[in-house]
């Protein structure tokens, strides 16, 4: 069996990246080629990753390299990329030119204009794999909403509620910068609105928003904003974004109503409730390994398994929409979302 | 033991549900009752074996009348009121008090200047769950930073609550009740919304059925609601099989969350965990809050108090949907106009 040659380039989405490389180097078909850290310091890997990089790199039993054309000097067959979002399109465009694989951690990134640079290459290259992250997809009660939508079981969709709920990302200055992390706004936000669209299965083709910053003086956006959309088949959705919420709490509540029945899923780990005019089906509680699950996939992906569930397309769709939301923000207004040839 | 004498105005589906709720309260006497449709009173007055009255005249004329509910279309809660006011009774009026600014305004000038009590049917606050909730969120002593409301109802627009003149649409007839309940339960102010409305099921000359809003408060929380009438016959209450109505509320404060679910269960999310409290019963009238609101009129009358929510608290609830609507139509976040003494 020919094995994948896997690197991991950066530490900074430390959690992600120790999380995604442990389980990578586990696998029987993976040789992990190498570790970069582009050079950071042992203070930012370790705020970033509780561990510094030559400790992980030798962890995992795998070279540690400084510079990213050195780890590309190693041949990789696929890259997890989890250095600092907003640097994230640095490394995708030019892994995809030469032709390796890329696993972007979530947000993929923080800017239309990247999410687009990397879709462009991706384009040039459509038997490159480009697989964004996106764990809530990969969440049982999020799969369950979303087929049941596809299959019609609950009619069109008209009203669409979803909640995410994630601590604002405080480890490293660069999580509180938003022109390098994006803020709670693309971090989290880029959940809901993934989200909303996919599971609704229309575009968001308007947004109003509404925000504010409760409990992050540091980061200098808002660590909550509610919106609600406009979907192209006219259907409504009212999305929640919350950072701010610093005792437990579930992470993730949806409830779709449709013409002839309703789909509610009661948060993270909890039954999915399909109620049509037949009766009502309730799940058993889950327990969804959501991002072992999406590494999972895309190894499965780039061994021809499978193909992408979540596309670079449907990103760029994404940020499409969350440059809608930051000039509602701003402006108070209704915004139009403007599209382009990549979404 | 001293009693309230009440005549209701409108004997529809509301009239009836108020007319139960009040036969069960001690101190609470129906006197007579009033509908256009005079087949329709009298049908009502033999129900509940009070007087029907041949006209509104007739009914505030009548000595033992001394408070009356207003259970009419919408468009015609504001003439109503002010000829009850007039008359020196006291006032109940089922949401909205108005639907132009002209009226609530007239409604607010008379009831501030009148020597009996005007208190607005918002019976969404009373349920079992809604009160448990906002007194868990009082006790926590924290500013209330999130609010959201889902609210539902099975199809019913297509009728006079969905024609321009005598309902409004979706965002009076159902967003008035949502937005309300935000806004109580932010216990705030507010200051700010925006909001979309669409028809998604009816057509003209039926205004929008579906509508979604945000509201900001004057401390700054964050408020979201939905309202609609497309609850499919199978959207039922979860907890208890029933049609659902409001649906679910979520209120964040600073370290706790405390959330309504299906009307009859309310849950508590702080540094202690999650703890859950069941309101049980299959009695409608307790479930929405409608003999508990009865309740709190009445007995504010028999000890000479002002209810709540009053004039003020409905003029600020007609200003919000009407703020809502606005925003709907012009695609902007717009003020909303504050009520000043």
């Amino acid at each position: 069996m020919e094995k994948q040659r896997v690197g991991l380039v950066g530490l900074a989405q430390g959690w992600y990246a120790t999380l995604y490389s442990r389980h990578c180097a586990q696998r029987q078909d993976v040789r992990f080629v190498g570790i970069c850290d582009l050079g950071e310091s042992n203070d930012y890997v370790r705020a970033c990753a509780e561990t510094t990089a030559d400790e992980f790199a030798q962890e995992i039993g795998t070279p540690l390299f400084h510079r990213f054309e050195d780890l590309m000097d190693t041949k990789p067959t696929a890259l997890i990329v989890t250095n600092e979002s907003g640097a994230h399109h640095s490394i995708a465009v030019p892994a995809i030119e030469t032709g390796v694989h890329v696993f972007l951690g979530k947000p993929a990134t923080i800017t239309l204009s990247a999410a687009e640079q990397i879709a462009a290459a991706s384009t040039l290259h459509p038997g490159v794999v480009v697989l964004p992250g996106e764990p809530a997809r990969y969440e049982d009660g999020m799969i369950q909403a979303q087929s049941g939508v596809a299959s019609g079981v609950i009619g069109k969709p008209l009203m669409t509620h979803i909640f995410v709920n994630h601590p604002a990302m405080t480890n490293h200055a660069w999580e509180m910068d938003p022109k390098r992390g994006g803020g709670p706004v693309i971090e989290f936000g880029c959940y809901v609105i993934d989200l909303a669209e996919w599971i609704v299965g229309s575009p968001i083709v308007s947004v109003a928003a509404m925000g504010a910053n409760f409990l992050h003086p540091q980061i200098p956006t808002p660590d909550n904003v509610k919106m609600i959309a406009e979907h192209a088949n006219g259907g409504f959705s009212s999305l929640d974004m919350c950072s701010s919420i610093h005792w437990t709490y579930p992470f993730l509540g949806l409830e779709v109503i449709g013409e002839k029945g309703s789909i509610r899923t009661d948060y993270h780990n909890y039954p999915t409730y399909i109620q049509t005019p037949e009766g009502c089906q309730v799940s058993e509680p889950r327990t969804s390994a959501m991002n072992l699950r999406e590494i999972e996939h895309f190894m499965d992906c780039i061994q021809g398994k499978a193909r992408p569930g979540i596309t670079i397309q449907d990103y760029v769709s994404t940020m499409q929409v969350l440059e809608a939301v930051q000039e509602a923000l701003a402006s108070g207004r209704r915004v139009p979302v403007k599209r382009s040839e990549h979404a | 033991m001293p009693e309230i004498g009440i005549g209701l105005i409108g004997c529809g589906e509301i009239a009836d549900l108020h007319a139960q709720a009040l036969q069960g309260i001690a101190g609470a006497r129906i006197v007579a009752a009033y509908d256009l449709q005079p087949d329709r009173s009298g049908a009502f007055a033999d129900k509940f074996n009070v007087k029907s009255a041949v006209n509104v005249e007739d009914l505030l004329a009548n000595p033992e009348v001394q408070a009356v509910y207003v259970m009419t279309r919408h468009d015609s809660h504001a003439a109503y009121v002010l000829k009850a006011l007039e008359a020196g009774k006291h006032v109940f009026c089922e949401k909205p008090l108005a639907l132009t600014e002209e009226d609530a305004r007239k409604v607010y000038r008379a009831a501030r200047g009148s020597k009996t009590y005007l208190m607005v049917g918002f019976n969404h606050r009373w349920g079992p769950a809604v009160q448990s909730v906002r007194a868990y969120a009082k006790a926590q002593n924290t500013l209330i930073r999130l609010v959201q409301v889902t609210f539902a109802t099975a199809p019913f627009l297509e009728n006079w609550g969905g024609l321009p003149i005598e309902g409004g649409g979706v965002f009076p007839c159902l967003g008035s009740h949502a937005l309300d309940l935000a806004c109580y339960l932010a216990d705030d102010e507010p200051v700010r919304v925006t909001a979309l409305g669409a028809r998604l099921r009816l057509t003209g000359p039926y205004l929008d059925d579906t509508g979604a809003a945000l509201i900001q408060t004057r401390s700054g929380a964050l408020c979201s609601v939905t309202f609609h009438d497309h609850a499919p016959a199978s959207y039922v209450n979860y907890a208890t099989g029933m049609t659902s109505h409001l649906v679910r509320a979520e209120v964040f404060g600073d370290g706790w969350a405390a959330v309504v679910d299906d009307i009859q269960k309310a849950r508590y999310f702080d540094s202690r965990g999650c703890r859950e409290d069941l309101f049980p019963g299959d009695d409608p009238l307790t479930i929405l809050g409608i003999a508990q609101e009865d309740a709190h009129f009445v007995n504010c009358l028999l000890a000479g108090q002002a209810p709540s929510p009053d004039f003020r608290e409905g003029l600020r609830a007609f200003r919000v949907v009407k703020a809502a609507l606005d925003s709907a139509r012009e695609e902007r976040t717009l003020p909303v106009e504050g009520v000043v003494e």
